[in-house]
């Protein structure tokens, strides 16, 4: 099965439900071909839940949804061992979080507690509970969501951790005018919304992700990604710079890339269009830098100063 | 719709130009060969001149195109940044010669040759040459000089005629969507102040006798004495033994800052504003980084339901860039509110906050709130300003130092 084709396919299924917002749903994509986190970040009602949901139907395996709030505990995410009256020993009930589609609904809403108990189980795929660890089944994905921190009241920011280690973020525009009127018409009759079918198999995923391996990255390219992550931990803007997760991330994401376009290596230009996605949200400002950009705009800045590798010379 | 409101102005002898040439023709009809077949081919091309002048100065500004993006750009003062503009002509009427003009407020420096029109507006000119069918990019290097805002305030292109016998000017009609923040210069101030924990509050810390018992982050086995509204009765029917639910410690650490604007008992704005503003500032930056909570009342006015410069309570990098938004935004030409319906408002909110600053002048008739603040048990701080040197006191000593 060709990437690109397949890619075309799930976007064909997906575009049942959500209309327009063809580049998120590309770079979801990506990520999950990479088994990677993504977190979705957009003003309320712009189709986060509903494109989460929607991509989570496409993937063939069990799905879960937390919807977190201030009073969900960390034992409500992970499981708990409870005691079995009838065998009189305890028992595991694991949580939630063991399945292989996770949908963590309003993550940010959750205190940072909850949130910390999403650690292990995003980086590792396993999840310790009460020095029982139990191992997930691949593939794992976690599909969050978030408002914007606007209003502090009832929000907690994500730790730089957890941040860490979502693969991308990725912020949901606005529909564009002509996609918003076929929303509009779309929802004029309260007819039920069609649900995508799974077409993600577990063997669908490991192929693609085996083939993805397989594309080139020549050295010069190689270089360049590292001159990028070298350079967002020496901005004078960056308290933290992005992390050898990071790095990797960014090289998975490219050959993903590549490999959707239908191209068997890697060009700058693929390192250029992810970067952002992928190292944004890893990156801590420093005060002053806060103050005065946001953190895609120092990754521009990023991108601007490193040179790009070209055939026969090197041209800024 | 044209973006460009056009204004003509030709010399004398352009409009000469037409009486001349139909001079020279209606002579060459005094004879049919020689010198007089010359003065018609004169007057032809003096017409062609006036005509394609005239068909010039008509369509420039047909398809000219001003990209009116929005920038907003933030700078601290003494730091540069560049303002960029597109120009596109559509049409296919070249521009040779031209001057972009530019009014600004003069907060800040655009390059070297900008000239002062008046206290708070500068100029800018800039050589311009665009052909037709082009697009360019006009970049403009600043420096940022003073706190504020710097907004465009008119933008001209001024073209000489074709010919050269006269000049058009294109003022943009519409406001030029860029906007340069500079932000306050950052003070230093001695804070003595010393964090206690009197009150119950909202924040989660280690360490507190408060405790808030909707945010349960675990459960544990039940102790002796724990009430009975502790118990976690789902945890309890899954481990089958009572558990009570662990909560967060809280406290209260939140910081309210005010900033009186005006000069002891008149409505005028301090000499002192920019120094004032600088410690806020400061103050800001500190509460940031120790991640300290704030709020921040300006008598400034403004609609709304708080009628005063007003940042509601947070913490964090954003709320901090936003302090210094709002203070960037505090225009000394413009009016000031009254300090006690100001101070009227802080009471109000100021029973959650322990912390009380004052930066600015303090009247006799504050006394009797920040007393009364006091005695509820928040602690109010006083800034004084000596030799260079600013400084925050407890109300009880500025109270001590003023009798």
């Amino acid at each position: 099965m060709e990437t690109h084709q397949f890619v075309k396919d799930v976007k064909a299924e997906i575009g049942k439900v959500i209309i327009g917002n063809e580049d998120t749903v590309e770079w979801i994509l990506n990520a999950l071909i990479n088994e990677g986190h993504v977190l979705l970040e957009s003003v309320p009602g712009t189709g986060k839940t509903t494109l989460a949901k929607s991509i989570a139907r496409t993937i063939d395996g069990d799905f879960n949804r937390i919807q977190f709030t201030p009073d969900v505990l960390p034992s409500d995410v992970t499981g708990i061992h409870f005691f079995n009256p009838k065998e009189q020993q305890f028992e595991l009930r694991v949580g939630p979080v063991v399945t292989n589609v996770l949908l963590a609904d309003e993550i940010n809403r959750a205190t940072p507690r909850t949130q910390s108990s999403l650690l292990e189980v995003m980086e590792e795929k396993q999840v310790t509970i009460d020095r029982e660890t139990v191992k997930i089944e691949p593939p794992f994905i976690v599909l969050a969501t978030q408002n914007p921190i606007e209003s502090q009241q009832g929000t907690f920011d994500l730790p730089e951790a957890q941040l860490d280690r979502f693969f991308m973020k990725l912020k949901m525009p606005y529909p564009k005018i002509e996609e918003e009127r076929q929303i509009m018409q779309a929802h004029r009759m309260d007819t039920e919304r069609p649900i995508p079918n799974p077409i993600f198999t577990k063997e669908v995923l490991k192929e693609l992700s085996e083939k993805v391996r397989q594309v080139h990255i020549s050295e010069a390219v190689e270089n360049y990604i590292l001159d990028i992550v070298r350079t967002t931990r020496e901005h004078p803007y960056i308290e933290v710079g992005a992390s050898p997760r990071g790095t990797i991330a960014l090289m998975k994401s490219v050959q993903t890339e590549a490999a959707m376009r239908n191209r068997s290596y890697v060009t700058p230009s693929d390192v250029k269009k992810m970067a952002p996605l992928v190292l944004s949200h890893r990156m801590v400002l420093t005060l002053e830098g806060a103050t005065k950009h946001n953190q895609k705009e120092i990754m521009g800045e990023v991108l601007q100063q490193v040179n790009v590798p070209v055939e026969h010379s090197v041209e800024r | 719709m044209k973006q460009f409101h056009k204004d003509i102005r030709n010399d004398r002898f352009y409009h000469g130009l037409a009486i001349i040439a139909s001079f020279f023709i209606f002579f060459s009809f005094f004879g049919i060969f020689g010198i007089y077949s010359s003065l018609m081919l004169i007057g032809i091309f003096l017409y062609v001149i006036y005509f394609i002048n005239h068909l010039y100065e008509k369509n420039i500004d047909r398809k000219l195109a001003f990209i009116n993006l929005r920038q907003s750009i933030r700078l601290y003062p003494g730091e540069t940044g560049q303002l960029e503009f597109h120009l596109r002509q559509n049409g296919w009427l070249p521009m040779f010669g031209a001057r972009l003009v530019m009014t600004f407020d003069s907060n800040i420096q655009m390059g070297n040759q900008s000239k002062y029109e008046s206290m708070n507006i500068s100029t800018v000119e800039k050589r311009l040459n665009l052909f037709g069918r082009e697009s360019r990019k006009i970049s403009i290097p600043f420096t940022a000089t003073k706190r504020g805002i710097a907004r465009v305030r008119s933008l001209r292109i001024e073209i000489p005629s074709l010919f050269g016998y006269g000049k058009i000017t294109l003022t943009l009609k519409e406001l030029v969507k860029a906007e340069i923040l500079v932000y306050p210069e950052i003070k230093k101030v001695h804070l003595n102040h010393r964090s206690k924990h009197q009150k119950m509050g909202e924040y989660q810390t280690n360490f507190s006798i408060f405790e808030d018992p909707i945010t349960s982050y675990g459960t544990r086995d039940y102790a002796p004495g724990d009430p009975l509204n502790r118990i976690h009765w789902k945890s309890t029917a899954k481990k089958q033994v009572f558990q009570s639910k662990v909560v967060e410690r809280v406290n209260q650490r939140s910081w309210l800052i005010l900033l009186n604007v005006r000069t002891m008992d008149s409505p005028a704005f301090t000499d002192r504003i920019e120094n004032l503003i600088s410690t806020v500032a400061y103050l800001s930056r500190y509460a940031t980084m120790k991640g300290i909570p704030y709020e921040l009342l300006i008598n400034v006015p403004k609609r709304g339901n708080v009628p005063f410069y007003h940042v509601s309570n947070g913490y964090g990098r954003d709320h901090y860039a936003h302090s210094l938004e709002v203070l960037a935004r505090v225009n000394t030409q413009g009016l000031t509110a009254s300090f006690n319906s100001c101070l009227a408002f802080g009471k109000s909110i100021g029973r959650s906050h322990p912390y009380v600053f004052h930066i600015g002048e303090v009247e006799q008739s504050f006394l009797a709130s920040y007393q009364e603040m006091e005695n509820t048990g928040t602690s109010v701080y006083v800034m004084h300003e000596r030799f260079q040197t600013t400084w925050f006191e407890s109300f009880k000593s500025h109270q001590e130092v003023a009798k």
